[in-house]
This record gives C-alpha cells, sequence and structure tokens, in this order.
C-alpha cells in the first residue's frame, strides 16, 4: 500500500449534485477521510440523474452520482430535526475542513454557517462554492453551470463570428470551479498547519468563468478591444497568429482533426507530408503574413488533402513530423483511446447494488502518494461506525435518536 | 493584523520553466504567495510574442497574454543548455521548494538536470510536469497546442453548431485545464512531503485534464451507448437537445428554458404578464412542470415541432427586452437566466464590483495602471492580492544571481556575454 497524500484529514461533506462532490472526491482518493452527509430528505439531485448503470434507475445506481463519490464515507442525518444538527455539529468539531455546496441561505439555517462553527472549532476550515459567491447583491442567485458558464464570458467567446455564441455539451465552469476550490484549499490547509489559523473560503462559480477569460479582459481594459468569436482561430489582437490552423474535415462522417502549424519549419514539413502538391508552391502561401491573408483559401485546399483520409491517419502523419495534430475525438473514441487506457484513467471497484464498474482517476500521476480510489459508500453505510465509533453515541442513545427520525 | 497581511503560500519558492501550457500553475501559486520565480532563456520566452499587445504595440514586454499569466512573479533568464546555465539552475534548485516545467518528456534529464538528477540530492524536492500526453504511453511524444489538446481531450467535439466543424473554447481552455490540475497536484504532493519529508515527480497529461470536464458525455456512451453531438446554442442531455442561448434585443440570453420543471409555470406567467404567453398557457403545456422528482431538470419528452414552438414563443418575448432587462426580471422571479456578458458587461457587473473582483496593478514603465481580474476565491484570512505586476526579462536577475547566489556584477556580465543568462 503506498502513501496517501491526505492521510490524517477528515472532512465532512454537506455538498451534493456535481460541483462540492467532484472537490471532496480528489480529497477522498488522495486519502482525506471524507464523510458525506446526506438526508433521506432531501437526497442528492444527482441520485437520480441519468444515466443509470443497466439503464435501470435506483438511488443508488446514477453513474454521475457513482463516478463522484469514490473513496468517502456516508452518513445521513436530517438537519432539519435539532438531533440531526447537534450530530453535524459534533461531527464538525473533530474535522478538519466542512464543505458545502447549497445555496446561500441553507447552511445559514442551521446554523451551520462558518460563524456558527467557528467556536466549535477555532482552526476550521470551511469552503463554499456557489453560483456568484456568498457575498454581494447576487449570493442568493440560483442557477445550474450549463447557463451560468454563459454568464462568465466564456460563450460570447465561443463558436462563429456570423452564428449565435455556442456553449458545449457539458457545464463547462462546473468541471472547473472545484479544481480552482481544491487549490484554494490546500493552500489554506498549509497556512493553518503554519500558523493554527483556519478561515472560510468563498469560491464563485462566475469568477472561475471569468478567471478563465484574463486576456479579453486586459483586451478590453487596456485596448478597448470587444474580442468576439473567432471560430478555431489562435487570435492575437485583430488577426490569427498562425496559419493553417484549425479543424479540419476527414473521411467519414463528422471526423474531423485539428492541426496547428506554427513555424516556417513546420509548414516546410507540413507541405512535404502532403506530397508537395502544387497549391503549397503558391506565392500566397510561402509566408506567414500571406497564409494568414489567405487563410480561407488555404484551409479550403488543406480540407481536399484531409478529407480523402480518416482522422485518425492525419493525425499520426503529421505527428510522425512533428506537428502539433489530432482527431477531434468523441466520446466512444475516448473510451478507446491508447494513450488514455496507458494512462490508467480508470479503475473498477466493486459496490453492493450495481456491482463491479469502472470510475476515473484523477488526471495526474504522484509518483510517491498516488490516487488509491475506494468503492463508493451506500446511503447511510457508516452510520454506526461514526455516530458510535467515532462521536461515541451508547447504543441505546443511537437507537433513540434513530426512532426519533435524526438519520432520517 | 499581521496575519490579515498574510499569503497562504507565502514560504514557499517555485521555479517555474513552463510554457503557455503550465502557466496556469504558476499563476494560482503566484496568487496565494508563493515566490514564484519564472525562468526564460536568455532575451525572454518566446511566448511573450502572443499579442494581444498593450496598446497593440507588438513588444516582448507589452503582452497582455504575458503580463495575464504572470501576476505576482519574480523573473530571471537562464540557458538551460549551456554548462554555465545548468550550473545556476543546480544552485537555484537548492533553495527551491516546487520545479513546475513544461519541457518535452526526457529533455531535461538528458542534459542532466532534470528530476532524475536533482531528486538524488534533494529528496524532498516535488518536481511537476506538465505535457500534453504525459510522460509514457504511444502519444507521449506527440506535440500539441491547445486545440489540438481539446480535440484529442475530447472537449472540442462537444461544442459549435451541427452544420460547421467542431470549435474551440477561446481562450485557450486545455491548456488552462492543464495548468489547474497541476496546481492541484503540485499542494497534493505538498501535504505528502509535509508529513513524510519525501518529494515526489508528478506527470499531469493536458488531454487527460480536459477530458475530466466532459465526464458526463463520456458516461453516456458507457452506459447507454449513446455519443452527444454538438448543439451550437443548444446542449444534448442524454439523448434530449435543449436550447440554452436566445438572442435578445442587444444581444444574447442564456435560460434553462424547458429544462427546469421548477420554472416552467413562473416562466408562462412572467409572458403571460406581458400578453405574450400566446398559447402557452394551456394545460395540454402543463406536462412541463410535471416532472415530480427531486432533480428539477424536466424528463417531459416533446416532438421537435413543440420545442420549435416553445422556442419560437420564447424567442418573440426574449426579442422585446434587453439582457439587463431579463435578467433583472429573472432574479425577481427566480428564474435562471444569465446574460451572455461581453468583456465590457462584466466590468460593470454589479456583483463583480461589489466583490472587488477587478484590481488595478501598477505597471511603472508603461506609466499606466492596469484592471486585472482577480482570484476566482476569497480567503478570509491569506486573500489573494496583486502585489507585482509580471517580471520584465530578466528583471530579478541581479537579486537571485547576485543577492542569493552571491555572483558579482562582473561575473554576471561574463555569464550574460555567454549567453548563459
Amino acid at each position: 500500500m503506498q502513501a496517501h497524500a491526505l492521510a490524517g484529514l477528515r472532512v465532512i461533506d454537506f455538498t451534493w449534485v456535481g460541483v462540492g462532490p467532484l472537490l471532496t472526491k480528489y480529497l477522498a482518493d488522495f486519502g482525506a477521510e471524507v464523510i458525506r452527509v446526506e438526508s433521506h430528505t432531501h437526497l442528492d439531485s444527482f441520485r437520480s440523474a441519468p444515466p443509470f448503470v443497466e439503464a435501470r434507475p435506483g438511488l443508488e445506481r446514477s453513474a454521475y452520482f457513482l463516478n463522484l463519490n469514490t473513496s468517502k464515507a456516508h452518513v445521513t442525518l436530517n438537519l432539519n430535526h435539532p438531533g440531526g444538527r447537534d450530530l453535524a455539529r459534533r461531527l464538525i468539531a473533530t474535522a478538519d475542513v466542512v464543505a458545502e455546496n447549497f445555496t446561500s441561505h441553507v447552511m445559514e439555517q442551521w446554523g451551520l454557517a462558518y460563524e456558527h462553527l467557528q467556536g466549535l472549532k477555532p482552526d476550521l476550515l470551511m469552503i463554499s462554492l456557489s453560483m456568484e459567491g456568498r457575498t454581494g447583491p447576487h449570493r442568493h442567485v440560483p442557477g445550474f453551470g450549463t447557463v451560468l458558464q454563459a454568464a462568465s464570458g466564456l460563450a460570447y467567446l465561443t463558436g462563429w463570428p456570423d452564428r449565435p455564441p455556442a456553449i458545449p455539451g457539458v457545464a463547462y465552469t462546473d468541471w472547473t470551479t472545484p479544481f480552482f476550490g481544491l487549490v484554494a484549499l490546500l493552500a489554506a490547509l498549509d497556512h493553518r498547519r503554519r500558523t493554527g489559523e483556519g478561515q472560510y473560503i468563498d469560491v464563485s462559480n462566475l469568477e472561475v468563468g471569468v478567471n478563465c477569460l484574463d486576456t479579453a479582459i486586459l483586451d478590453c481594459t487596456v485596448n478597448g478591444r470587444l474580442q468576439g468569436r473567432a471560430g478555431n482561430e489562435c487570435m492575437v489582437g485583430d488577426l490569427p497568429g498562425a496559419a493553417p490552423h484549425g479543424v479540419y474535415r476527414c473521411l467519414g462522417d463528422n471526423r474531423w482533426c485539428a492541426i496547428a502549424v506554427g513555424n516556417d519549419q513546420e509548414w516546410r514539413q507540413f507541405c512535404a507530408i502532403l506530397g508537395h502538391p502544387a497549391w503549397t508552391q503558391e506565392a500566397r502561401f510561402r509566408t506567414v503574413l500571406t497564409r494568414v491573408q489567405h487563410r480561407e483559401a488555404l484551409n479550403a485546399l488543406v480540407e481536399s488533402w484531409t478529407s480523402q483520409y480518416p482522422a485518425e491517419d492525419i493525425m499520426t502523419r503529421l505527428q510522425s513530423a512533428g506537428i502539433a495534430a489530432g482527431v477531434v475525438q468523441n466520446a466512444a473514441d475516448l473510451a478507446s483511446d491508447p494513450q488514455l487506457a496507458h494512462r490508467g484513467q480508470s479503475v473498477w471497484l466493486d459496490h453492493p447494488e450495481v456491482g463491479r464498474q469502472r470510475y476515473d482517476v484523477p488526471a495526474f500521476q504522484l509518483s510517491a502518494s498516488p490516487a488509491q480510489l475506494q468503492p463508493v459508500p451506500t446511503l447511510g453505510q457508516d452510520n454506526a461506525r461514526v455516530f458510535k465509533g467515532l462521536l461515541g453515541l451508547s447504543h441505546d442513545e443511537y437507537e433513540a435518536l434513530a426512532c426519533d427520525g435524526v438519520f432520517e | 493584523m499581521k496575519s490579515q497581511l498574510s499569503q497562504a503560500l507565502e514560504p514557499y519558492r517555485v521555479l517555474d520553466l513552463t510554457q503557455a501550457i503550465g502557466w496556469t500553475c504558476g499563476k494560482l501559486l503566484a496568487d496565494l504567495g508563493a515566490d514564484v520565480i519564472k525562468i526564460e532563456p536568455p532575451g525572454g520566452d518566446t511566448e511573450r510574442r502572443l499579442g494581444p499587445f498593450y496598446h497593440d504595440d507588438p513588444h516582448p514586454e507589452r503582452s497582455l497574454s504575458w503580463f495575464a499569466a504572470h501576476t505576482n512573479q519574480r523573473g530571471i533568464t537562464l540557458n538551460m543548455e549551456s554548462v554555465d546555465g545548468q550550473a545556476l539552475w543546480l544552485a537555484l534548485v537548492c533553495d527551491a521548494d516546487f520545479v513546475v516545467e513544461s519541457c518535452p518528456p526526457g529533455f531535461l534529464d538528458r542534459h542532466g538536470v532534470g528530476f532524475r538528477a536533482l531528486s538524488q540530492r534533494h529528496p524532498q524536492l516535488i518536481w511537476t510536469s506538465i505535457t500534453p500526453f504525459g510522460h509514457s504511453g504511444p502519444y507521449a511524444h506527440y506535440r500539441a497546442s491547445d486545440v489540438v489538446g481539446m480535440a484529442l481531450g475530447g472537449l472540442m467535439y462537444l461544442c459549435g453548431d451541427a452544420d460547421r466543424p467542431p470549435v474551440r473554447l477561446r481562450p485557450a481552455q486545455a491548456y488552462l485545464q492543464a495548468g489547474l490540475q497541476a496546481a492541484v497536484a503540485t499542494l497534493l504532493a505538498h501535504h505528502h512531503r509535509v508529513r513524510s519529508g519525501e518529494g515526489q515527480f508528478i506527470d499531469v497529461s493536458m488531454q487527460q485534464a480536459v477530458s475530466w470536464t466532459i465526464i458526463p458525455t463520456r458516461q453516456y456512451w458507457e452506459f447507454e451507448g449513446l455519443i452527444s453531438e454538438r448543439g451550437g446554442p443548444a446542449r444534448a442531455f442524454g439523448d434530449q437537445v435543449r436550447r440554452i442561448i436566445f438572442p435578445c434585443q442587444d444581444g444574447h440570453v442564456a435560460v434553462m428554458g424547458v429544462m427546469n420543471s421548477r420554472e416552467w409555470g413562473p416562466m408562462v406567467d412572467w409572458l403571460a404578464s406581458e400578453a405574450m404567453a400566446e398559447d402557452l398557457t394551456e394545460a395540454s403545456w402543463a406536462i412541463l412542470a410535471q416532472y415530480a422528482g427531486p432533480s428539477p431538470l424536466t424528463q417531459a419528452a416533446l416532438t421537435d415541432a413543440e420545442l420549435a414552438h416553445v422556442y419560437d414563443v420564447l424567442s418573440r418575448f426574449f426579442l422585446h427586452h434587453t439582457k439587463a432587462e431579463l435578467a433583472e426580471e429573472a432574479r425577481r422571479r427566480r428564474i435562471i437566466l444569465f446574460p451572455v456578458h461581453t468583456a465590457h458587461d462584466r466590468l460593470e457587473h454589479p456583483q463583480l464590483v461589489a466583490r472587488h473582483f477587478f484590481q488595478a496593478l501598477e505597471h511603472p514603465e508603461l506609466g499606466d495602471t492596469l484592471c486585472y481580474p482577480g482570484a476566482p476565491y476569497r480567503l478570509s484570512r491569506t486573500p489573494c492580492r496583486l502585489r507585482r505586476r509580471a517580471p520584465l526579462i530578466g528583471e530579478h536577475n541581479e537579486a537571485i544571481y547576485s543577492g542569493e547566489l552571491g555572483l558579482s556584477r562582473a561575473e554576471l556580465a561574463v555569464l550574460m556575454a555567454a549567453g548563459a543568462i
């Protein structure tokens, strides 16, 4: 058994849906003791999100839910019950970190906001992930990442100049915010180790989106330029910095290859791979400046070559000459991608309800303290261990609370 | 009061050799207080040539992409391929807590200045390597720019209009994902070092980082054999495609529309209040509000013609209003709708303004103060601050080489003449 990067760290995890559970998944996969707290009266809505294992809906069967909850422990507590809130506070008093991503008033109404918890554990770290942050006039605004990413400005910049803004087929900021949150949390944990000081971390999904655009902001504040949509060009001001640069149709239905030709040397290599057809010798494609000026004609000619071959062949041939090229992979391509398979992008784990399934492994490899995924817990599976073992409830106390609906 | 001024990563030094694929890592660490020293080849990094430029003046000291990615960092020049440069590098690593680099796999080891050699002498060293595909495997030596990482990572396939090629998310999000995951990895390794005294090597793949952003679509393939397709202003949820972006009077808005069962009633009430609901008030449409599960996402099956009709009615309504009017009224009615903001809109965004998200930073050589986006998180005790603008080429050569390594000015002149710094 190899070392765990976060051994000894206890996280009480009130998160739900996507953003919060992804953050705590990384903590758990690297060895933190993450105890998820959920209530039968208010289940994580990802539990009812398709797709389901074997296409059979069920509370323990959502593929989204399963993938984001590896390596955690799980308890159920009804936080609308005073007894539930009391146990939550006792749990937090033993912990290092509290994580949550409810809408703004929820933790407050339970008396579980940071200002309530500081007294329980002065060096507590608490992290909240929300749409627009926990302060300011929009702190109560609800949202979904799918829609919010438009507000950040990513959508305005993405797509074709003559078409409406485009959004990706995922809630992009939802898959980005957790990693920003992790960076802040891991840094704050180090500060606490050195100084004994806890703190509150307030992560805004909107600000993550705007942070992803920094050059667009500076270009506006400094040059007054309103950057717009530019397809697949690599803009360096009013013009792209290289050509050919983009996505080209290949043989087959909806098959494409991304190609980026940078400098003169790459252009010469590119022409050689194509076998120096006559058009590559034309004066208008001789220099980068003329290639950029005539990029539409150039792209059409490049596509007349790429469209004769499978995208995989285009990639392999160009890469053999040191030119950046890659198949525009769909979900099926990714499932059989030899490089991702080589990196061990997933592991198989058992689960009492869905059996042996595949789970995604964090995107990087640590040589000395790698991710070590453990199975996904079932609802409330750790109740007895946590409430009796960790908090020291007697059997009678535990049963009385259970009868009272505290663990609902 | 003292603690109010401290920064979370203040005690640590990072040597940053990355090119654009890894910039986000150093930026995040520097903005959290680490002493990040950017190491550029003599004469400056080639990526300083990337525009847009300050006042559109193409000059290596005026690249806005460089400015944005290197806030709070210091900078020195060093030729890693010269013997003198390598000797300086070995000395610099003695005082470093982290090395972050994006050289091709094996490049630094071949010169004897990579993790293999240095971890022997400095077993506590954490070395983060950010490459397009990782250090081993069939694509390890493939080259990739941002678009290629986005393509092979699967994000690009999901973006763009159905009748045109897939399109990239802009600006460079594949690079961003690589650097972001690298920063997480670097700090995880640091926590292991704190307890065990042991450093390590971190292998970050841009492709794998990008593939994390599209996990839902990978799972639809795995469990339902369904390939999600790009929909331009619409988004696929499994086999259902739902329009998200609609034109309005002065641009576009993004709205959950028919996807959120809880919002259907309030949305129809809103349209009706302006006599623009047309037939959507009829009972047959109430099915859109009737999904009873814990998830608000409506599972109601509509025909393409029915969907198109709903979109038409919504579009006619939105076109009557500006994005600001729509956003304000939607907030009042607790309907999830956001404007498609331009950069300029965001500068005046009341929430970003109230949270002091944008920060001013002085550039004395330009005689100007520029407005930057801040960090996307508030740390109550160790707030992120913009302390210094991006370094000029070799700006801290004297501070580091003379001040710390003890070289004289005469010796620096020799190293400069020899092309080592």
